[in-house]
This record gives C-alpha cells, sequence and structure tokens, in this order.
C-alpha cells in the first residue's frame, strides 16, 4: 500500500511546526523517518493519522483513511511506549485492541510470544520498563497484520537483541510487500535497517531518497591516500586536475574529495609517485544527516539574520 | 460493531469498572439501611416502610450514588485523554463522530445496567427487612426516575469529560453543579427567580415532582443535548 503525504502542515500559534511537507512511502522497504530534535517527525505522524488537524492530507492506498472500512487492517502505528492503561494487563490491552480488528485471540497470544511478552502477559502495564512498553506497543501495531506500519522511535529503550530483533523482523515485514516507516534518531540502526530515507529539518523536506543516494550526496566521501612522497603526489593531482583540494592527513597521508580511486591510483602511476594505501572512504549516514540538517540550520539562520 | 465490542473491552478490563459498579450497590445498600435502621416508631418498633420510596432515596437521592454513576460516565473518555490512549482508540477508528456515539452508548448502558442491579439487589434487601409497602412512588415512576437520574450523571460527567480532557473534573463537576444548585435555590430563589428553574438537576427534581409542564423537561434536555453537542464538536476539532 502506497502512503502519500501532501503538503502537511501544521502550526501551533506562530510556531510552524511542519511546513508544507509531501512525500511518498511505498511497500516493499523500510522507510527512515529522520529529523533533529523537534524537527516535526511526531507531529508530521499525526497529522498523517488524522490525530492532529493541520493542512495537507494523507492517501492511504489513494483514500483518507477513514474511508477505508477497517482503518486497523490499513495501518498499525505506534507512536508511545507509555499509551495504555496502567491497570489494564498486556494481554487485556491486545485483546481490546484485538476487538477494532476483529482479530482472534490466538493472534492476541501469538504476538505476546513473538514479542517476548509470554511473561508480562498478565501483569499490569504500570511497572513496565521502558523496553516493556516498546514491546508492547509494538505488539498492538502488528496485531491485525496492517498493511503500514507507522512506528515511532520503536527501538528507545529496547536492549541490544532486541534491537537487532526489531530490525529484522521490520525488514522481514517490509519483504512481504508491506510497507514500514520508521522515525528514529538512531542513525546508526537506520542505516542497516532502512532502504529509504525520508528526511526533514524545522518541519520542512530535506531529503526523500535511497540511504545509498543520500550519502552519496555528503561531501565528506573522499579518498584516503598514503604514500611516502606525498609532496609529489600533490603537486601531481594540481596538475591534472586543476581545482583539486587535498587535505593533508598526517603522518603520510591526503584526503583527497570529488576523485575516484581509480583516476588517483592512474595519476599516481604516470608521475612515478609509490602509493602504499589508496582507500575509498563513504560517509556514514549519521555524516550524511549531520551535514544536511547542519547546513539546513544554517540556511535558516541565515534567512533570519 | 467493533466499536462497540471494543468500548465494552475496554470498559470491562479494568477493574475501576467494576469497582465503581460495586460501590453503587453498596452505596445505595448503606443508604437504605439507614432508612429501614431509622424508621422506627415512639416504642422503638420498625414502621412498615413503603419500598419504592425506599429505593429512591437510596438511589436517586443519594449524593455518593450521583458521583459513582459520574465515575462511570467520566471513564469513557477519562482514562483515554489521561493514558494516551486515545491515540491508539482514534487511529482505529479514524472516525471521531461515531467513537463519541459508541462511547456515549456504552456509557449510558453501563450506567443503567449498574442502576438495575442496584435496584434489584435493593429492592431485595428491603424486603428481607420486611420493607415491602407500596410507596407513594409507583413502580413505572421509579423506573423513569432511575432512567433519567442514570443518564443524567452519566451524561452530564461524560460531556465534561470531553470538554475538559480532565478525569478527575469530569467526576466532580456533576458534584461541584448538585451542590451549586442546591446552594443556589436557598440564596438566590427570591432574588433570581429564574435561574433555579434554569439549572439542570433544579429541573430534573421538578420533572420528578411532575405537574410543572413541558418547561423543567425542556431544560433538562437543553443542558444535556448542549452538554454533548459542545463535547462533541470539541472531540471533532481538537487534536487527539
Amino acid at each position: 500500500m502506497i502512503v502519500t503525504a501532501s503538503n502537511l502542515h501544521k502550526t501551533y500559534g506562530s510556531t510552524v511546526a511542519v511546513d508544507d511537507l509531501s512525500f511518498q512511502v511505498v511497500p516493499g522497504q523500510v522507510t527512515g523517518f529522520l529529523g533533529p530534535n523537534g524537527s516535526g517527525k511526531s507531529t508530521s505522524l499525526r497529522l498523517m493519522l488524522g490525530l492532529d488537524h493541520g493542512g495537507g492530507q494523507t492517501l492511504w492506498d489513494g483514500k483518507p483513511l477513514p474511508l477505508h472500512p477497517h482503518a486497523p487492517l490499513v495501518v498499525g502505528a505506534h507512536l508511545d511506549a507509555k499509551f495504555f492503561h496502567p491497570n489494564r494487563t498486556a494481554r487485556a490491552h491486545l485483546r481490546m485492541m484485538a476487538a477494532a480488528s476483529r482479530t482472534s485471540a490466538t493472534r492476541v497470544d501469538e504476538v505476546i510470544s513473538l514479542m517476548g511478552l509470554e511473561s508480562v502477559a498478565k501483569k499490569r502495564p504500570k511497572g513496565f520498563s521502558l523496553g516493556m512498553g516498546q514491546r508492547l506497543g509494538l505488539a498492538t501495531a502488528i496485531l491485525a497484520e496492517p498493511q503500514v506500519l507507522l512506528l515511532d522511535e520503536p527501538a528507545n529503550g529496547l536492549d541490544p537483541q532486541s534491537i537487532h530483533w526489531l530490525r529484522d523482523y521490520l525488514k522481514y515485514y517490509a519483504s512481504q510487500g508491506r510497507t514500514v516507516l520508521v522515525s528514529s534518531h538512531l542513525l546508526s540502526e537506520m542505516e542497516i535497517m532502512a532502504d529509504h530515507v525520508v528526511v526533514i529539518a524545522k518541519g520542512r523536506l530535506l531529503a526523500d531518497e535511497s540511504i545509498s543516494d543520500f550519502v552519496n550526496r555528503s561531501t565528506t566521501n573522499d579518498v584516503l591516500v598514503r604514500s611516502p612522497q606525498i609532496r609529489a603526489l600533490v603537486t601531481a593531482l594540481a596538475g591534472e586536475i586543476p581545482g583539486v583540494q587535498p587535505r593533508p592527513e598526517p603522518p603520510d597521508g591526503l584526503s583527497v574529495s570529488g576523485l575516484s580511486t581509480d583516476q588517483i591510483g592512474d595519476i599516481a602511476f604516470r608521475h612515478g609517485v609509490p602509493l602504499h594505501e589508496l582507500t575509498k572512504r563513504t560517509a556514514s549516514l549519521e555524516q550524511a544527516f549531520l551535514e544536511m540538517t547542519q547546513a539546513a540550520q544554517e540556511y535558516e539562520m541565515g534567512r533570519a539574520g | 460493531m467493533e466499536l462497540l465490542t471494543f468500548e465494552w473491552r475496554r470498559a470491562r478490563s479494568i477493574r475501576t469498572t467494576w469497582i465503581t459498579s460495586g460501590f453503587v450497590v453498596l452505596g445505595a445498600l448503606f443508604f437504605a439501611f439507614l432508612g429501614t435502621a431509622a424508621a422506627v416508631d415512639e416504642n422503638g418498633q420498625s414502621l412498615a416502610l413503603p419500598t419504592t420510596d425506599l429505593i429512591k432515596a437510596s438511589l436517586v437521592d443519594n449524593p455518593i450514588v450521583m458521583v459513582l454513576i459520574a465515575s462511570l460516565g467520566a471513564m469513557a473518555f477519562g482514562h483515554e485523554y489521561r493514558y494516551g490512549t486515545i491515540r491508539l482508540t482514534l487511529t482505529a477508528f479514524p472516525r471521531r463522530t461515531t467513537v463519541f456515539f459508541a462511547k456515549l452508548v456504552m456509557t449510558l448502558l453501563i450506567a443503567l445496567a449498574v442502576a438495575a442491579v442496584a435496584t434489584a439487589i435493593t429492592y431485595a434487601f428491603l424486603l428481607a427487612t420486611g420493607a415491602n409497602e407500596p410507596g407513594g412512588l409507583t413502580w413505572p415512576r421509579l423506573v423513569f426516575q432511575l432512567v433519567v437520574f442514570a443518564v443524567t450523571f452519566a451524561v452530564l460527567a461524560f460531556s465534561l469529560t470531553v470538554i475538559t480532557r480532565n478525569h478527575p473534573l469530569g467526576i466532580i463537576g456533576p458534584l461541584l453543579l448538585f451542590l451549586f444548585e442546591l446552594t443556589i435555590g436557598g440564596l438566590l430563589a427570591e432574588r433570581l427567580e429564574w435561574l433555579p428553574k434554569a439549572l439542570p438537576l433544579t429541573a430534573m427534581q421538578t420533572w420528578f415532582g411532575g405537574d410543572a409542564g413541558v418547561r423543567p423537561i425542556a431544560v433538562w434536555a437543553a443542558w444535556m443535548v448542549g452538554l454533548l453537542a459542545i463535547g462533541f464538536v470539541l472531540l471533532r476539532r481538537r487534536d487527539a
């Protein structure tokens, strides 16, 4: 199911939380929803679900959510690890949510087992840890096996094993032809989990592309070259490619942006410069993200100034 | 239908619903007990007591039952807003109109069922204590008054909770209104004759008294519908 968010807009007083945000989430892949704190990720998710009122609309397979006869089969959302009554047992909470989608009690037990909640199924969630609350929230979201999963920071408070499990599960879920949108600030996790990213800052769209395209756009992608004749190499590079600006990386290295390893190797060979290392360095998602959000912030500050 | 099942599971899966319902019965029994214990002649002999009047005094005129019924009414939205589960509910059921009316129906059904059970148990208690005289109040009128009473306090609490999104205020609001009307009746009745007549609980009592025409019914209905309408509009317009 394709989810199309168009011109989402939300203001709180004079503060613009989401500013004309449009993007599409497609099935078959995990889409990461990234942005700094306060960038409007959670507000955008609430707007998409119709929980908050604002501008724009979200279509779920071409229709607004209220026009689908059974919304729980369309979307399962997990927005907060504390959205349950503290005195309703975990199982009763899931049984209650199951009534919304006519999900069977067998499926409830299945989800309890899948999420590792067996030992606390009959306990009241008021004493649950953040991680246990996350599991219950995730169990609620996947209960009816919806076509779309919308998860807001689902890995918060989870232990490493659970994060690993979550990553595998979401990838599996998406591989079944379903749509998964996950907001998170754990960029290292996102890098492994997501295939596509939607990046926002100050409520505006910064990027909507595959992770590899997003990372490749970063200026921190470079080539590390080590040589015993570093001065000769700098001269050779400057001579053949005007404008190239290698940066020294002590003790005997250079960081070269904008050239491939093949190009640098060929130039060094032609000029008889021996190389001890020639490594392509790709920016991490974190580097690319920081670079992009920082640039957006500077642009905003510049506009304000 | 899923929404009503959902609402029923929501209500029955927390102990507060059952505890509050239990206390409605106990509160009614307590007042019935006081009524029977106090009814003695000058020789200390028990008087024959009218059951319907005693049931009315134990339920309809009992401020404890009033607060407890209000508490049942406030739960529908009170818990949802207090614990954030309203977002789960409105994600599963994005049509807010349907959610509002399903919650209202379930709240009224629960309030009426609890009032019915409390009435039956109080009646059984009164029969056991020998109070089987016919009262001034006929059974149909008693049932009618019980229904109006339960609906009134359930709707007041339900509406106030949606309007304020505050669970305690939804419970305490009807009680404050009751106390306000009680005092305003005495203090301002001479100066502002119209004021008590324009208040919902006074209108309800006047309605119960009979012979007052349709005015008290209209005042009562206007309050109930008005509060529900405000709550409905706010639920639809506000962020969850």
